[in-house]
């Protein structure tokens, strides 16, 4: 294999955990989430989370139970790849929603993931993530009302779509 | 190495399927779907090519959309595959001079196949987890953008 076709599986490997990392935390799948770090990986996630990159998961998906429905949506990667380490910035953008008093409340977040990363015994995982928050709003909405199977859990369709990757 | 390629050709057929339902391409959806591909959407169940006849159909009663795909997550197992991936659906709609926002964050999970040299959804189930709608005030869009032949893509991306 040629090295620059070996950079782009690994750059496409990194990817794939960043876009696991979402799916982890929307379907509140701890185990998933806990796959994508290393054991000595470290979140800084400003004031809602310092410590454990791990742990970050559980703090996370424990947050959500409080929500109605949540989505994490990433969209520009770039990568920096030198050899085994690389370093990552993603956009994220977060919507969540929860009911208070009778009133649908909807949060928006649009941030960063600063990522570090290191492929050990042949594995990629997160050894530090740093999360940036840009800005971020709260507003009461009107919930379009679109009936779907989605859920949180393991009943979720998508589990019987992607035997693979769980 | 032929997972890759897998991976980004459905990819590829993921983008276009925005595409299709964006600029009303009904070609280009229905060659997303293999012929028997069955669909569940909200409010549809069928097949995916008559999803695409009814959805673009269904979509000139807006005035603009924008459907946009960001984490796309692939399993290949030889000439089948499993993918989720997350869309932002954003669609305005104009009503007793008012414009409504329709805003969808939803998943799209999708069972594919390779046949006949190229990968198809065999079926697809869209996932709602949020979706809102509000009164909104439009800012000017691009004069040139427009949902048939003429918009300018068409010139940049011959072949497609």
């Amino acid at each position: 294999m040629t090295d620059a076709v070996s950079q782009l599986m690994d750059k496409a490997a990194i990817r794939d955990l960043i876009h696991t990392y979402c799916r982890a935390v929307d379907r509140l799948d701890v185990e998933l989430g806990h796959s994508i770090w290393h054991d000595d990986g470290v979140a800084d996630y400003g004031a809602f989370y310092q410590g454990p990159g791990r742990q970050v998961i559980d703090a996370i998906c424990k947050s959500h139970e409080s929500l109605d429905s949540h989505s994490h949506q990433v969209t520009n990667i770039l990568l920096r790849l030198e050899n085994t380490r690389a370093w990552s910035e993603s956009y994220v953008t977060g919507t969540m929603r929860r009911t208070h008093e009778g009133k649908v409340i909807q949060i928006g977040v649009w941030g960063r993931y600063l990522d570090a990363w290191e492929k050990q015994g042949g594995r990629w995982g997160l050894v530090k993530r740093e999360v940036m928050y840009d800005h971020d709003e709260v507003r009461e909405v009107t919930p379009a009302g679109q009936p779907s199977r989605a859920t949180r859990g393991s009943d979720d369709p998508s589990f019987a779509y992607l035997p693979g990757a769980r | 190495m032929s997972d890759w390629t897998a991976r980004l050709e459905i990819t590829e057929q993921l983008y276009r399927y925005c595409r299709s339902v964006d600029r009303l391409d009904v070609a280009l959806g229905h060659g997303v779907f293999h012929e028997d591909a069955q669909v569940v959407f909200p409010d549809f169940t069928g097949t995916g090519r008559g999803w695409i006849d009814h959805i673009c159909e269904a979509h000139k009663a807006f005035t603009g959309h924008s459907h946009q795909v960001t984490n796309v997550l692939i399993a290949v197992d030889g000439d089948r595959a499993g993918s989720e991936s997350y869309v932002t659906a954003v669609l305005h709609r104009a009503e007793d001079g008012k414009v409504f926002r329709h805003t969808f964050q939803a998943r799209y999970v999708d069972r594919w196949s390779h046949r006949e040299g190229r990968w198809a959804i065999d079926a697809r189930e869209c996932l709602v987890d949020l979706g809102t709608l509000a009164e909104v005030t439009e800012l000017p869009g691009s004069a040139r953008s427009r949902r048939d032949a003429d918009d300018p893509s068409h010139a940049v991306l011959k072949g497609l």
